[in-house]
């Protein structure tokens, strides 16, 4: 993945929020002439705002989706640059707030990304399990990597006397 | 993906993007105040909200970017290679 490709994933991100900003300035604008009209205090005229654009908490899980998203972008630019027997588990927290699909996943054995893609779990790759989900598939090496440190049974047998 | 700094920086802007929203509230009821209704509404509709939001999230951009580093810092290379 090159530098030039990273820094357009920030840009779009950013101008996401930018567009936002025009929206929210004419929804503000909107709510608070009609609570001059009708006589609404400030609280009231805040409220509706929020009601009609996003809260705080929601900002919160846009931006937290939106970097999660980025990241889960990144590692699957480096996939697509390794092997093709590359391992991958999917990790993350594990708790009550843990999806059912990513439960899913995150119990699969080891796979490779054709394997991953064969499951039709493709969309997990760049979204997780969706809105505010906060796992990602993660390399782990290959098959005969590890097996041939840690597991090596004719080498074994070998040895065995 | 360092899960808890990540949501740290979600929890930062959401505050960030609260504050401002109700500090810009707050100076538009200000000048309310100060002015006949007719006056005020006649006047809001020439007020570049877009820019004020702007000035006034502009730390959300900055944290905004950083949290994208320190995603991007945190993307970990293969583990258990065998190399």
């Amino acid at each position: 993945m090159t530098e030039q490709q990273l820094l357009a994933l920030v840009n779009y991100d950013m101008a996401v929020w930018e567009s936002y900003l025009p929206y929210l300035a004419a929804q503000i604008q909107s709510e608070v002439a009609l609570g001059t009209f009708t006589g609404l205090n400030r609280e009231q005229v805040l409220a509706n705002i929020t009601s009609k654009t996003l809260s705080g908490s929601q900002i919160e899980a846009v931006i937290a989706t939106a970097i999660a998203n980025y990241s889960r972008a990144v590692t699957y630019g480096i996939m697509q640059d390794e092997p093709d027997d590359t391992l991958y588990v999917y990790m993350g927290p594990l708790d009550s707030k843990t999806r059912q699909e990513c439960l899913t996943y995150g119990s699969s054995e080891p796979l490779t990304l054709q394997e991953i893609n064969d499951k039709a779990w493709g969309s997990s790759l760049l979204q997780g399990g969706g809105h505010n989900c906060r796992h990602k598939w993660q390399s782990i090496g290959t098959r005969v990597a590890p097996a041939k440190r840690m597991y090596n049974p004719s080498r074994a047998k070998e040895l065995l006397k | 993906m360092d899960i808890k700094k990540l949501d740290k920086s979600a929890k930062k802007i959401g505050n960030m993007y609260g504050q401002g929203l109700e500090e810009i509230v707050d100076t538009l009821f200000k000048a309310k105040d100060k002015m006949d209704s007719d006056q005020f509404l006649e006047g809001l509709k020439d007020v570049d909200v877009t820019s004020i939001l702007k000035n006034k999230l502009k730390n959300i951009e900055t944290e905004y970017l950083k949290a994208h580093v320190d995603a991007l810092e945190s993307v970990q290379p293969p583990i258990n290679k065998d190399d």
